[in-house]
């Protein structure tokens, strides 16, 4: 992530659930269609400490995507296809006087692509490898300053490798999963580790809540500073510890509506508020 | 219609959160006590010569504003100020200079004490000041400086104890009146040195014209440090 906005897109990405551990089988896919919204007034500095800030916020319109092409091979796609990032007006406590007059910038967002390979699946455990593009078709120097971005400007590919095994708890189905990956990122950035782990519930056979963890740690490896990219919002060495959640409720089998909350708990500059999405989604089995 | 009475409210929920993506407003503390400054102290006058003071009054956020300055002289049979401040030297001793602004019943002032020779007095205009410069943020920033006056530019040079974070984006420098705000101010440039001494040359702008340096976070509209001008 170049931006503390992208870091949470991107995080957002991570956090799309589909409630369930095993790669989609020919023909089957999960499509979700969702709105994103973030507002933040405070952030973590480069020392975990908390900061105000002006306040900004992140909106998208984005599409979530599996697509079984074989049974082992999924497409996943991430097209946030509308996103807008402003700031509020600022004015004088004292003379109510217009001191910094908002701005916002609307364009497509930075889109991920990539395949999924299932390794294992089998009734008690499924193990796959994800390999994920993120594609720079976001604004990388939008607003009169440049920092108004919905993209980070970079091309990434991550890898990542997920396990999850099917259980049930008090009579109710439930899965949990764990993965790692590890994102490559270029002009500068540094590379990135990443894990999380995410536990989901079924209850009265039509909603999945599931909890999710994700961890983002910097591998310090890149140039890019504030002394070789002055003016950008989109900062290196992100680095979180995110929690969040959600919940799918399915009016069809098929058909369905979700709520997900999300935002880190602990974090290098990233915003230090909440997220939230809704969407509709298709699940097609 | 559960399928229509589903969609309208999936639409009215997309519509509540692209509406909360408007632009709203934010309030910055911005009140600092009005002051009233001389701006061309000097220091002393040769008798029967004249010097004419010339002082700013800056309200509660900092920026000039027209106001009835009142001046005044504690000794009138060493030196004499008029209302528009011209001082006359009468003979020689010591008194001291006052300016003072009234506003809501409180009376802000500033002096300057000068001597009244029978010989002439070199006056220097003053062309050296310096502070330090301190974080008020998370982030780090720290050093002194010395701010010149060369010709009709100012010359700000940060010494070797200076440093910085160079992990906040769009760190920037300005020189200001009031700490609080970048309204007004005058943006010296973008931060590019994050350790060490470097200087800055601030084109047309006097030696008595700010208080403070600012460093400003312009994404994020926030304070990250400051250093008074003394």
């Amino acid at each position: 992530m170049k931006k503390y906005q992208f870091s949470l897109v991107a995080f957002l990405i991570l956090s799309n659930l589909s409630f369930g551990q095993w790669t989609r089988e020919s023909g089957n896919g999960y499509y979700k269609l969702s709105a994103w919204y973030l507002e933040a007034d405070q952030h973590y500095t480069d020392t975990g400490a908390i900061e105000p800030n002006a306040t900004r916020g992140q909106f998208n319109i984005n599409l979530y995507a599996e697509y079984g092409l074989t049974n082992r091979w999924n497409l996943v796609g991430y097209i946030p296809f509308f996103s807008r990032t402003y700031q509020n007006d600022i004015f004088s406590r004292t003379t109510n006087e217009l001191i910094t007059e908002g701005e916002s910038v609307n364009s497509i967002g930075d889109i991920d692509l990539g395949v999924t390979y299932g390794l294992l699946q089998s009734e008690k455990l499924a193990l796959s490898a994800t390999l994920l593009l993120g594609l720079p078709t976001g604004n990388d120097s939008g607003g009169s300053d440049g920092s108004y971005q919905t993209g980070d400007g970079e091309f990434n590919q991550m890898l990542r490798v997920a396990a999850g095994s099917p259980f049930t708890f008090a009579k109710l189905p439930a899965y949990a999963k764990v993965y790692v990956g590890f994102n490559n990122r270029t002009q500068n950035f540094s590379d990135e580790f990443r894990t999380g782990a995410e536990l989901g519930m079924q209850f009265f056979k039509k909603l999945w809540i599931a909890g999710k963890l994700d961890v983002v740690q910097s591998l310090q490896n890149g140039a890019l500073s504030a002394q070789n990219n002055q003016g950008s919002i989109f900062a290196n060495n992100v680095e979180f510890i995110g929690l969040g959640a959600e919940a799918a409720y399915y009016f069809t089998q098929k058909f369905g509506v979700s709520a997900a909350y999300g935002g880190a708990v602990d974090g290098r500059i990233i915003y230090a508020d909440p997220s939230f999405a809704v969407g509709v989604f298709l699940d097609i089995k | 219609m559960p399928s229509i009475t589903l969609k309208s409210r999936f639409v009215s929920v997309i519509l509540v959160l692209l509406l909360s993506g408007c632009i709203g407003e934010d309030y910055i503390d911005d009140f600092v006590e009005p002051t009233v400054r001389i701006n061309n102290p000097i220091t002393g006058l040769q008798v029967s010569t004249t010097h004419s003071y010339m002082a700013t009054y800056l309200n509660n956020i900092g920026q000039p504003e027209n106001a009835n300055i009142n001046w005044s002289s504690s000794n009138e049979s060493v030196v004499t100020i008029d209302e528009q401040g011209l001082a006359t030297a009468i003979e020689e001793g010591e008194a001291t200079i006052s300016v003072s602004v009234t506003m809501a019943g409180k009376t802000i002032s500033d002096q300057d004490m000068i001597i009244i020779s029978p010989i002439e007095i070199q006056n220097n205009d003053e062309s050296g000041k310096s502070g330090t410069i301190m974080s008020t943020s998370g982030y780090a920033l720290k050093g002194n400086f010395t701010l010149e006056a060369n010709g009709s530019d100012l010359v700000l040079s940060i010494s070797e104890n200076y440093a910085a974070s160079s992990s906040l984006p769009g760190l920037y420098l300005y020189l200001t009146n009031n700490p609080n705000s970048v309204k007004d101010a005058l943006e010296v440039g973008p931060v590019t040195v994050f350790e060490g001494a470097h200087t800055y040359t601030i084109k047309d702008t006097g030696i008595n014209d700010f208080q403070y340096l600012l460093y400003w976070c312009k994404p994020f509209s926030v304070k990250v440090g400051e250093g008074q001008i003394n």
